[in-house]
């Protein structure tokens, strides 16, 4: 391998797992040796080392949750009475939260196992945290429904009560479905990692810890048979978790677009659901990717390719949510059907509306053009584009489920929606704990999945989008590198 | 001094001002009002008579005296319609209806309107109606309007849509030959079979079950052809899913066991 003026030639890599490749040998370049050890003791450094930020960070996050479990106490010695809600707008910040969280589940494992399937290799450094977001946003999204009821203890009669026909169960299904299915899969490709941890932290390590790693590494020694019983359940998990991760969203659109209530009474909901999930899922990687990147010093080998590759599928599922968008409301806007006038009013000039063209403006045009212009295209810029995608898919589910009840099925008064402060408290109290849990898993588990990258990728990897697994070295920039050895 | 005075005085006008409000309003509690003379309606519970029970309804004139009302007939009093002319004949209404019912089940009402002499009145129009109570509103839920027959008995068939203690009124609002009259009874509803069944998906012949409809189940009970696991397009997904998901923590088993199992021997050496 050579490097001319910071611009890498690909060599040849060798498919090998991580303690295989983690056996210094001979044929093993010094400078590849080098680089390994530094991708390891950057990735293990923040489990083994903890500095008093981190417990300032974790006790502010603990105070927000304190606030939010006093809220929601408020709210059950007094009721939902204490929220917005009432009998004409009955689903509020907890419903949109739940859809939200939801979303952002939605890109981790799919995006994780899409890239997989498709052996892109410039997601390596990066699978990692998305498959984390995936399972943490579930945790935190399941809470939402049973926030929502104002008598929790009665969750147990949709189990016992509940009907088969029912799209508020087959939720219950396929969301406790994919928590499970997206758990399995996270953990797979750990088990190297931890008989990493176990082997380069163990003997220092606190003695829970060392418990923790030597459980969670199963034995782990490398062998090639192990390899293979990973590699087949990976790849059965691969297989699976697509078309679950689609149904989970479809299932959560189905919720809306199986009542009747004309701004739901849509065919186009699952697909709008999927992709609008995809898209702020997409955006809640590229922010964590961002955050962990800076404090866990992680450029090195989370690059502005990664960032670049998700820029570009943020871009195109911006695309792809403006045409959803645009079906949505062209064809209910062309037939105008009763309720549609005031639904339409209420967006796009009334009470909604600000919020409205902010989602539009702001969640899909401006991020668009961050991405296709080059000079902003850059790792703060998508980052920009990435949080404007985030919260503008927060105001999004808040125009459909707020406006969608706002509408009046029989002849009163529309109904009007304002969050109180429980609920307010509860949404904070849910992104402290999602940032918690985030936290805490950085202390537990390796952010990168180490043996993944030194398998696949060597040190002068520059990563490229989708590019073809070749045997030949890829192309020098040699404009670049004669200039720079001139 | 002045303004002792001055106290003294009003604290006396106060007083007096008080006693006459105090007194006022007993005599206003004790006193019912002056003649003209108000129909009154006595609604005495028929003696041991459950089941059926059944409600009486006495028209009575009311004395001049301002003497309180019979007691058992307090509750019915305020409801009472408006008065007709003293002059008209009173019926008397009766309401007959099972102590006890089902939320699923139907209730037979019958109201019997008699002359006070005991002669059927046939053509009355016999108003039905139930109590409701909706946030702090009380009202009725009209039942059924029905006109009666020779024997004077007007009969609706009624099925309770909430379960409890309900109050059920049969009313007769009077004519120019007659005053008017009500009765009501009591009926204890039962059950927790679910009134309102959903008619929603498609009904394929032996791949899932019609869906039932609560009205027909009660009227016409039928032995339903198809397997009652309407829900197993949802069940046979999850199992292929969570069945798979097992196969994969298998491989977790396989790994943790510490050797090699022979399939993977062979495709190792491979």
């Amino acid at each position: 391998m050579t490097e001319v003026s910071g611009v890498a030639v690909l060599e040849q890599t060798v498919p090998v797992f991580a303690s295989e490749a983690l056996q210094a040998t001979t044929a093993e370049s010094v400078e590849r040796r080098a680089w390994r050890e530094r991708l390891e003791q950057r990735v293990l450094n923040p489990l083994a080392n903890t500095g008093l930020a981190y417990w300032i960070w974790t006790a502010f996050l603990l105070a927000v949750i304190g606030w939010a479990i006093y809220a929601y106490v408020t709210q059950l010695e007094y009721g939902l009475i204490v929220t917005g809600m009432r009998d004409r707008v009955s689903w509020g910040v907890y419903i949109i939260s739940f859809v939200f969280f939801i979303g952002i589940s939605h890109a981790g494992t799919l995006l994780s196992a899409i890239l997989r399937a498709t052996k892109a290799r410039w997601q390596l450094s990066i699978t990692r945290m998305a498959e984390f977001i995936t399972v943490v946003a579930l945790m935190v999204g399941a809470l939402f429904p049973l926030i929502d009821m104002g008598r929790p203890e009665r969750i147990l009669n949709l189990i016992f009560y509940g009907r088969w026909q029912s799209p508020l169960l087959w939720d219950i299904l396929a969301i406790t479905t994919y928590l499970t299915g997206s758990t399995i899969y996270l953990f797979l490709p750990l088990i190297p990692d931890f008989a990493l941890c176990r082997d380069r932290l163990g003997p220092t390590a606190p003695g829970w810890k060392r418990a923790f790693f030597n459980a969670a590494a199963l034995g782990w020694t490398g062998a090639a048979w192990q390899r293979q019983a990973l590699e087949r359940a990976i790849t059965i998990m691969m297989c699976i978790i697509i078309p679950v991760a689609v149904s989970v969203h479809t299932v959560v659109s189905w919720i809306f677009a199986m009542s009747l209530r004309e701004p739901f009474n849509s065919t186009v909901f699952g697909p709008f659901f999927v992709a609008g999930a995809i898209f702020s899922g997409v955006a809640a990687i590229i922010v964590l990717m961002a955050v962990l990147r800076k404090l866990l010093h992680l450029e090195e080998f989370i690059t502005p390719t990664q960032f670049k590759a998700l820029g570009y599928l943020l871009g195109a599922f911006t695309l792809i949510m403006i045409y959803f968008n645009l079906q949505e409301y062209v064809v209910t806007g062309y037939k105008m059907s009763e309720g549609v006038p005031f639904h339409f009013e209420q967006l796009m000039l009334g009470s909604l509306a600000p919020e409205f063209w902010f989602y539009i403006v702001g969640g899909m045009v401006v991020p668009g053009l961050i991405i296709l212009n080059p000079r902003t295209r850059t790792i703060p810029g998508i980052v920009v584009a990435a949080l404007l995608v985030i919260v503008t898919m927060w105001i999004e589910r808040y125009l459909i489920v707020v406006g969608g009840f706002s509408v009046p099925l029989m002849a009163y008064d529309p109904g009007t929606y304002a969050p109180s402060w429980v609920e307010w408290s509860i949404l904070a109290g849910a992104f402290a704990l999602f940032a918690l849990i985030v936290t805490v898993f950085t202390k537990l588990f390796p952010m990168v999945s180490v043996w993944e990258v030194v398998e696949h990728r060597g040190p002068e990897v520059v990563p490229q989008i989708q590019r073809p697994r070749r045997a030949a070295p890829r192309v020098v920039d040699h404009v670049r590198a004669e200039r720079s050895l001139a | 001094m002045t303004h002792l005075r001055v106290s003294i005085w009003g604290s006396a006008c106060i007083a007096v001002v008080w006693l006459v409000g105090v007194a006022g309003q007993a005599l206003a509690q004790t006193a019912p009002a002056q003649p003209p003379a108000k129909a009154v309606v006595v609604v005495q519970q028929a003696p041991a008579a459950p089941p059926p029970a059944k409600a009486v309804v006495v028209v009575q004139q009311a004395p001049a005296a301002p003497a309180a009302p019979a007691a058992p007939a307090a509750p019915a009093a305020p409801a009472a319609p408006a008065a007709k002319p003293a002059a008209q004949p009173k019926p008397v209404l009766t309401l007959s209806a099972p102590a006890t019912a089902n939320l699923d089940g139907h209730v037979v009402l019958r109201a019997v309107l008699v002359a006070a002499d005991g002669q059927p009145l046939s053509g009355a129009t016999v108003d039905f109606a139930s109590a409701a109570r909706f946030l702090n509103a009380n009202g009725s839920v009209p039942v059924a309007h029905t006109v009666t027959d020779a024997q004077g008995a007007a009969t609706t068939d009624w099925q309770p849509r909430s379960e409890g203690s309900l109050t059920l009124t049969a009313s007769f609002a009077g004519d120019q030959r007659l005053g008017a009259a009500r009765a009501t009874t009591v009926v204890e509803v039962g059950g927790d079979r679910p009134l309102y069944q959903q008619q929603a998906g498609v009904s394929v012949p032996g791949l899932n079950t019609a869906p039932p409809i609560a009205t027909m189940v009660s009227l016409s009970p039928t032995v339903n052809p198809w397997p009652r696991l309407s829900g197993w397009p949802v069940v046979a997904v999850l199992l292929v899913v969570w069945s798979l998901y097992a196969r994969a923590v298998l491989f977790l088993f396989t790994i943790a066991r510490g050797r090699a199992p022979s399939e993977l021997q062979e495709t190792a050496h491979e």
